[in-house]
């Protein structure tokens, strides 16, 4: 039985004057960027009388001409071969409606799956009969980036024996613009859990996964198996480290997941829901990366 | 944004739960953090801010003065408990929704208080004729599992602040009387004595484990629960002063013993966390004050 | 007539006092009021069931399952039935007339406050008995007139609509039974108590349990007042003892109304 209550007499004032001058070109809605000339207008701004105005609070971005504003807080925004994890919300013909954090539904066709056993060959009218028995409402996957429309939808594939549905573990929500975009966002982590950083803010952490099991493409799931206890724990602290991680503002990936990790062992898993454990670690993590980098 | 699990994510939340470790980390019976201020808003008698984890509230007590029931047999004031679950809170309020839930917890809260032990209520009797009426109105600001266990929190943090001015009544020769009031009403005012008040506590059924404190995603695990109210009153020693079942499942009569004994000891320990934490910010009244004038509270 | 605001009814004042054994009688023994049920009372409805706990009278029908009418909010809801439940009071229910001035401004027939709490408890008790996932899409609904409270609503309430609902041929996994008390001072218990025979007694809590009696499975535990966690214990565990009492009589009428129904015109 813990309980465990504060008032904020003795919470320290966050003040976060310091931090947002480090920030530059910052911008807020209708903020001057640039004179248009000799400019080319990108996501996040418009021009009037010439000049390029922010149309979302962020940071301006600038590729050779292109002058972008990249919100701080957004929906995802997809890009081809991204890796995202998504949650199926509706079954249709041919084609299963996923819910990935962006602004519409994402799409997944029939064609674009691998069946169970990682088959690939033409789908059947039985396969599409089938559908619900492969993915049902409220399922997660794991998928790839395979298209995008022009409303801003995205089709997913999950051709490759590392996606495909998610047996158990935890998700975790975090804000899309937190993860950073590297080469392989499936990691078996040294702690003992495997984690697969979404780069639409979805974080979903599971048991290691052996190479044998991946090849089934995560349909056969053995929902009686019970994950011992000492993954279990693993499993726990790792969702609290990236929680802490996002709230914050310390950018995931492999090394800052681990480091949090290692730095946390010194807490109890529980102790790292309170507010003034999270800021420490996340504080300590940054000052071993900044180390690191030097 | 409704809270979507697959089968695989609940057969985990149901064996961790089983296994006594959650997904959080915590044991079956370890509570979130929680953050308890009272004070916050100067226009009512008292308020507290709660925030369990992600579940925010706010809570105020206004008073009016009201003529008594006369079928009431003693002479006593008269409690009323209003929730409001706005659309703000989770996407999930908006429409009916809400109004189930915030009704659900407003009718706790009434049924909870509604024992001699949880108030003295006579204290509420100004005149022969008049009594106050304490309204306590808790607004949910955001919602992140476990609604119940933080309104009453904060109803009872709020009620502990209350400060009511001494009135007097004037008996004038006709039908009205005038009220009369001392010309500087916070020193010339008392506080309810919050000692029996109760607390709520909702234990969960998840899988064949009791779990309190259940996070957005262990409530969509639960089928069966129960909201136990929890009071200790110096005389009587521990209080229940309410039970009730929610959910679509059912309960062996066994495991409504274990989880209400659960609910008691939660309630204790949250009793006399929340003492402590009143104590300490009573202590430090004057500095506190000066604090809470400053703007943008809703934003730490 | 519009009376001053401070006046009272003349039923405070005459106290009505019916045949019934007066509380002494019925401490701490399993003594009920009198208990009678008869299912299939109306002809027009698919299920139907009435019910006499000592004076509270309640009749109750059960129509469907048909398609959704009511809106729902979670999308969820439709992979498995729903209940729909109504409840009504007679104006004459209660010693006063139900129609108070703080309803007045309500459009007539929208439930009150106590309909409406009293619907939702109905509402969550029967879900568990009943097997909703074989109706998903459809609905159950389920009125309730009370047509006299003296005290022991619910139970009453609870007992008559799952009657109504086996009178009906819907799927259950069990019966509903439902048994109230009332703890008095120094920890004594009412069981079965009347509003009559509990008016000058200060009650310091009164418990509400349903049982689900084959299954031997709680869909109902209700407790107000206050009460140390050692009597509310001893009560739960009396008021089940009360519900599975209630069992064969509650048998015996569904048995009689199926012989009837099965007989030839």
């Amino acid at each position: 039985m813990s309980v465990e209550m504060t008032c904020p007499l003795d919470a320290t004032t966050a003040s976060g004057s310091g931090r947002v001058s480090e920030l530059k070109n910052m911008v807020t809605p209708g903020g001057r960027v640039a004179a248009s000339a000799g400019f080319m207008r990108g996501h996040g701004t418009y021009t009037i009388d010439g000049d390029l105005h922010a149309s979302v609070a962020g940071v301006v971005e600038q590729v050779n001409k292109l002058v972008c504003v990249k919100p701080v807080k957004s929906r995802y925004i997809g890009e081809i071969g991204d890796v995202v994890i998504g949650r199926i919300t509706e079954a249709q013909q041919k084609r299963w409606k996923v819910e990935t954090n962006s602004r519409l539904d994402s799409v997944l066709m029939l064609s674009s799956v691998n069946l169970p056993g990682g088959e690939l060959r033409r789908k059947s009218l039985e396969d599409e009969l089938m559908m619900r028995e492969y993915l049902h409402e409220g399922d997660l996957i794991s998928a790839e980036v395979q298209q995008l429309f022009h409303d801003g939808s995205l089709s997913l594939h999950t051709r490759n024996l590392r996606y495909g549905k998610l047996s158990q573990g935890v998700l975790v929500k975090v804000n899309p613009s937190l993860v950073k975009r590297r080469k392989t966002h499936f990691h078996n982590l040294p702690c003992g859990a495997s984690v697969i950083l979404g780069c639409n803010g979805y974080i979903w952490i599971s048991r290691l996964v052996n190479e044998q099991e991946t090849h089934t493409g995560g349909y056969a799931q053995n929902l009686d198996e019970v994950v011992p206890l000492e993954e279990r724990q693993v499993i726990a602290r790792l969702s609290n480290c990236v929680s802490l991680l996002a709230s914050n503002r310390v950018l995931l990936y492999d090394t800052t997941i681990i480091s949090a990790f290692d730095i946390s062992l010194q807490y109890e898993i529980k102790e790292l829901l309170k507010v003034d454990v999270g800021a420490e670690i996340a504080l300590e993590v940054r000052a071993k990366l900044a180390t690191e980098t030097q | 944004m409704e809270v979507h699990l697959s089968d695989a994510e609940r057969v985990f939340i149901v064996h961790g739960v089983q296994e006594g470790i959650r997904n959080d980390g915590r044991g079956a019976s370890d509570y979130r953090p929680i953050r308890v201020e009272t004070g916050v808003l100067s226009t009512t008698l008292g308020s507290a801010r709660v925030r369990l984890a992600s579940t925010d509230v706010l809570v105020g007590v206004k008073a009016e003065i009201d003529e008594i029931d006369c079928k009431q047999t003693e002479k006593k004031g008269r409690i009323r408990f209003f929730v409001d679950c706005s659309a703000n809170a989770t996407p999930l309020f908006a429409g009916k929704g809400g109004e189930e839930m915030a009704e659900f917890v407003s009718t706790a809260l009434t049924d909870a208080y509604s024992n001699s032990m949880a108030l003295d209520l006579s204290k509420l009797v100004v005149s022969t004729t008049k009594a106050w009426t304490v309204f306590v109105d808790v607004v949910v600001l955001e919602c992140g599992g476990n609604l119940t266990d933080a309104a009453a929190l904060g109803a009872k943090a709020a009620l502990a602040d209350a400060r009511l001015a001494n009135v007097r009544i004037k008996a004038s020769d006709s039908e009205k009387s005038e009220i009369e009031l001392t010309d500087d009403a916070y020193f010339d005012s008392w506080q309810l004595d919050v000692t029996a008040a109760p607390l709520l506590v909702t234990v969960n059924k998840i899988g064949w484990s009791n779990v309190v404190d259940a996070s957005l995603q262990e409530e969509v695990c639960t089928k069966s629960a129960l909201v136990v109210g929890v009071a200790s009153s110096p005389a009587k020693g521990d209080l229940v002063t309410l039970v009730r079942q929610t959910g679509r499942g059912s309960l062996e009569p066994d495991s409504v013993d274990e989880m209400i004994a659960l609910g008691v000891r939660a309630g204790n320990s949250l009793n006399r966390e929340l003492d402590r934490i009143l104590v300490d910010i009573g202590r430090t009244q004057m500095n506190r004050n000066e604090l809470v004038s400053a703007a943008g509270f809703l934003s730490s | 007539m519009r009376l001053p605001a401070s006046s009272l009814p003349l039923s405070h004042f005459t106290q009505s006092s019916s045949g019934l054994p007066s509380h002494s009688d019925r401490q701490n023994t399993a003594n009920m009021r009198p208990f009678f049920i008869r299912a299939n009372v109306l002809e027009s409805a698919k299920g139907s069931a009435y019910i006499e706990m000592g004076n509270t009278k309640l009749v109750c029908s059960v129509d469907g399952p048909k398609e959704i009418t009511v809106s729902s909010d979670s999308g969820d809801a439709y992979s498995e039935g729903i209940l729909n439940v109504r409840v009504k009071f007679a104006v004459f229910s209660h010693q006063e007339r139900t129609v108070s001035d703080a309803d007045a401004h309500r459009r007539i027939g929208d439930p009150t406050e106590l309909e409406t709490k009293l619907a939702a408890n109905i509402q969550d008790g029967l879900s568990p008995a009943v097997c909703l996932d074989r109706i998903p899409r459809a609905q159950i609904d389920i009125n309730c007139t009370i047509l006299e409270d003296q005290g022991g609503v619910l139970s009453a309430a609870l007992i008559c609509a799952s009657s109504a609902l086996a009178d009906a041929g819907i799927d259950m996994y069990d019966l509903v039974l439902s048994s109230s008390l009332a703890v008095v001072d120094n920890d004594q218990m009412i069981v079965d108590p009347s509003t009559t025979c509990l008016a000058d007694k200060p009650i310091s809590g009164s418990v509400t349990v349903a049982l689900m009696p084959s299954l031997n499975q709680v869909v109902t535990c209700e407790q107000s007042g206050a009460c140390s966690p050692e009597t509310l214990r001893k009560a739960i565990r009396l008021a089940t003892e009360c519900c599975v009492k209630l069992h064969p009589l509650v048998q015996k009428a569904l048995v009689t109304s199926v012989r009837l129904r099965s007989r030839p015109k």
